[in-house]
């Protein structure tokens, strides 16, 4: 079995450092995005198995980028990222095609599991 | 925005919609004002019409008195006073025109008979038999009419020049002047006609001596003789054979009089106007019955024009007189002409229109100015509204972002944290490096969430005046000493040249270190968020004739003139999804601009769009500050604010 693939879009260094090192321990396949225009562009050429996206981003949100990725219909996991913590903000990311959202800050296992389960492949019958 | 919209334009319709019924208001009032002068002059122009009737009708029957019928219908006609008269005797009967005369059967006898019927078997004989019956005649009436059959006869037979000189002639002796034919007719008019008709082309000259007698007779109405139906009969022959001479206004006297006699019987005794039976004649009779006088309306409308005197009425309005039944609705004013005149009525009309116009325009004038004022006014007043109400909106989403923005910008660093932490104390033993690594990515992101909450908490002092400054005499290069140590750490990365220049002989400043320090770091701050890849910024400080000048210069995205006037407002970012790079809420240079004016500074910003900006702070220097030394707490008027308070963070 192939590495899993992860694509990681997130504006702040230090954050990015410790998501980029903690999923390549968990045996990943890491490629990251430090704004909206680069996440997108390496979303859409090469669809990872998972796609980890915060969404106050430079040039374009995550809001954004998920509508976008939908409308072309690629069927890749999105777990968004944000310190927007409302509610109503949860429900629109999801509603836009997000399979699962985390509010910042978060602890790093609880999103290593969610990530795990996002980039499974779904069991066979 | 639709609520204001219709705050502007209910009132406005509201108060158009007045001004219009204000308008016809005054419109109408201008019109009563104008109507109840010119009834003053309408009334005087009745007054004076009603005795004009009156008068003229009492004045008929005393004419009667004295004159006989065909001189009174002459002199009234002659004068002008009537179209025609009918004029009655004191039973009630027609005296003039008309009646026909009563025959006069003579029985003239046997040779008459037989030259009767000669006449038309052989005129020359029966001339010659006429000739005879004149020599028998025994009466003026038999001479003449002898005369004239035997002229009658000679023209038959051929014989022109001896039927005039029989015209001409005999017939026209004084004792046959009266001389009447068996219907009662004057014998010698009707000569001078058969003379004319036979004159008119062969003797021109002859002709017009005959005509002017004839004309004589048929206009002298004081000769009784003539009968009006022979009369007018004459008038029509002559009329017929002599187109160019003129009878008028007898003529159409005699065929008006006679036309409204055929017509119908004349109400006699009612002194006022009538209609007759003819359609455009009008009888007034007089009012013991003694005459009925007949006027057409054209005529009728002049005698009744020259009847007021023209000083009754200003010379800016005329009157009409209206018979029944035509139209007044039009005129300005109107009003019954009086008892004499039935169903007539006096319309008055203003010669110039604008008159009137002119009247009501001025007030009406002054009415649409105010109208257009006070709309303009609403206009003015709903656009000042709804700026401020704009600008209160916009206030209010910048409040929203900034809580958005304090929220990501406090969460962003302790995620970061928490993250790496969550590292170092749950991985597998890390290499030292990379530990040593994460340790200092904390400390960044530490110092970074210190700054922000410092400025936080700065910007809420400065909300409520509570920002306490501490001056002291610094050096100046002191300051920038300070600023370069606060962000050396950051600014010492891959793609960032950082430099900073120092003027020699750096007087000393008056401020407060730490706040001098925090305006200049964040200027850098502003500085390194604002520029691409390649970062180039310098700070320097120079001084020149006391003031003391540090700047900031980067290379980055540069202002746009429109943002240069806005930057130093509370919450505002050029670009909200640039910012996040490197983060902030839009408070940094606001304080800024706080600091140095508390400091009696000013900040002023050079920029040119896409080529970077220069920040320039100036302050005096501490040999030109006034307050040396001096703890001083800010007031509400060094810090310019508008709009509400955000609540405090």
């Amino acid at each position: 079995m192939t590495a899993r693939k992860i694509l990681i879009v997130e504006d702040d260094a230090a954050l990015l450092r410790g998501l980029k090192d903690n999923f390549q321990a968990q045996g990943y396949q890491v490629r990251t995005a430090n704004d909206g225009e680069k996440g997108r562009e390496a979303f859409f050429r090469d669809p990872p198995d998972l796609v980890l996206l915060d969404l106050m981003l430079p040039k374009v949100n995550g809001y954004e980028i998920c509508r976008q990725a939908r409308s072309r219909r690629l069927n890749t996991p999105i777990l968004m990222l944000s310190a927007k913590c409302q509610e109503d903000d949860v429900v629109r990311g999801l509603e836009l095609g997000a399979d699962d959202y985390v509010t910042k800050p978060f602890g790093i296992r609880e999103l290593l599991a969610r990530a795990k389960h996002l980039s499974q492949p779904a069991p066979r019958p | 925005m639709l609520l204001l919209l219709l705050a502007v334009l209910v009132p406005s319709v509201c108060l158009l919609w007045f001004i219009n019924q204000a308008v016809q208001n005054e419109r109408l009032a201008v019109h009563q004002k104008l109507v109840d002068a010119y009834r003053i002059n309408l009334a005087l122009v009745h007054d004076q019409l009603e005795p004009y009737w009156r008068q003229g009708a009492a004045a008929l029957d005393a004419e009667a008195d004295h004159l006989l019928p065909p001189a009174l219908f002459a002199r009234q006609v002659r004068a002008g006073l009537a179209d025609a008269v009918i004029c009655l005797d004191p039973a009630g009967n027609v005296a003039y025109p008309g009646p026909n005369p009563t025959p006069k059967p003579e029985a003239p006898g046997a040779p008459w008979t037989e030259a009767e019927y000669l006449e038309s078997r052989n005129p020359a004989e029966a001339a010659t038999a006429y000739a005879r019956l004149l020599e028998q005649a025994t009466s003026p009436d038999l001479a003449a009419r002898a005369l004239q059959a035997q002229a009658r006869c000679l023209v038959r037979a051929g014989k022109k020049d001896e039927a005039i000189s029989l015209l001409t002639g005999p017939l026209e002796k004084e004792e046959l002047q009266h001389a009447t034919d068996a219907q009662g007719r004057l014998v010698v008019p009707s000569a001078e006609l058969m003379a004319l008709e036979l004159l008119k082309d062969s003797a021109p000259d002859q002709a017009r001596a005959t005509l002017e007698r004839l004309k004589k007779r048929l206009l002298d109405y004081d000769d009784l003789a003539l009968a009006a139906p022979q009369r007018r009969f004459l008038m029509h022959e002559v009329q017929r054979l002599f187109p160019e001479q003129t009878l008028s206004p007898m003529l159409a006297a005699e065929d008006l009089a006679a036309r409204c006699l055929e017509a119908g019987p004349v109400r006699a005794g009612e002194p006022a106007l009538r209609p007759t039976a003819l359609p455009g004649v009008w009888q007034l009779a007089s009012p013991r019955g003694r005459v009925v006088a007949l006027h057409q309306t054209e005529a009728l409308v002049a005698r009744m024009r020259g009847g007021i005197s023209a000083q009754l009425l200003p010379a800016d309005v005329s009157v009409t007189f209206l018979p029944p039944g035509k139209e007044f609705e039009r005129f300005f004013l109107s009003q019954p002409a009086g008892a004499s005149l039935p169903g007539w009525r006096l319309a008055l009309s203003l010669n110039d229109q604008r008159l009137f116009e002119s009247a009501a325009d001025q007030r009406i004038a002054a009415y649409v100015w105010i109208g257009l004022l006070v709309v303009a006014v609403v206009i003015v007043l709903a656009a000042l509204a709804l700026r401020l109400v704009r600008r209160q909106m916009a206030l209010t989403q910048l409040r929203n972002d900034l809580v958005a923005n304090v929220t990501h910008e406090l969460k962003t660093p302790l995620a970061s944290m928490r993250l790496l932490v969550d590292t170092l104390l749950n991985s597998e033993p890390l290499h030292e490096q990379t530990a040593r690594e994460y340790l200092q990515l904390i400390a960044q992101e530490n110092l970074r969430l210190s700054r922000l909450i410092d400025n936080f908490l700065t910007f809420s002092r400065m909300e409520r005046n509570k920002y306490a400054f501490g001056f002291k005499e610094v050096p100046a290069a002191d300051i920038v000493e300070g600023a370069i140590t606060a962000v050396r750490e950051r600014f010492n990365v891959p793609g960032c040249e950082f430099k900073t220049q120092l003027a020699p002989d750096l007087p000393a400043v008056v401020v407060d270190a730490d706040a001098m320090v925090t305006a200049l770091v964040n200027l850098l701050d502003n500085a390194y968020k604002y520029s691409g890849e390649e970062k180039q910024i310098t700070l320097s400080a120079s001084a020149d004739n006391g003031t003391v000048f540090f700047a900031v210069k980067d290379n980055g995205i540069g202002l746009s003139p429109r943002d240069t006037k806005r930057i130093f407002k509370r919450f505002y970012q050029v670009d909200q999804r640039l910012s996040r790079t490197g983060g902030g809420c839009g408070l940094g240079l606001s304080i800024v601009k706080f600091i140095v004016t508390a400091h009696h500074g000013t900040v002023r910003v050079e920029s040119q769009p896409g080529r970077g900006s220069t920040f320039t702070i100036s302050l005096p220097g501490a040999a030109a500050r006034p307050d040396q030394e001096q703890r001083l707490n800010i007031t509400t008027d060094i810090m310019p604010r508008e709009g509400t308070r955000p609540t405090d963070l």
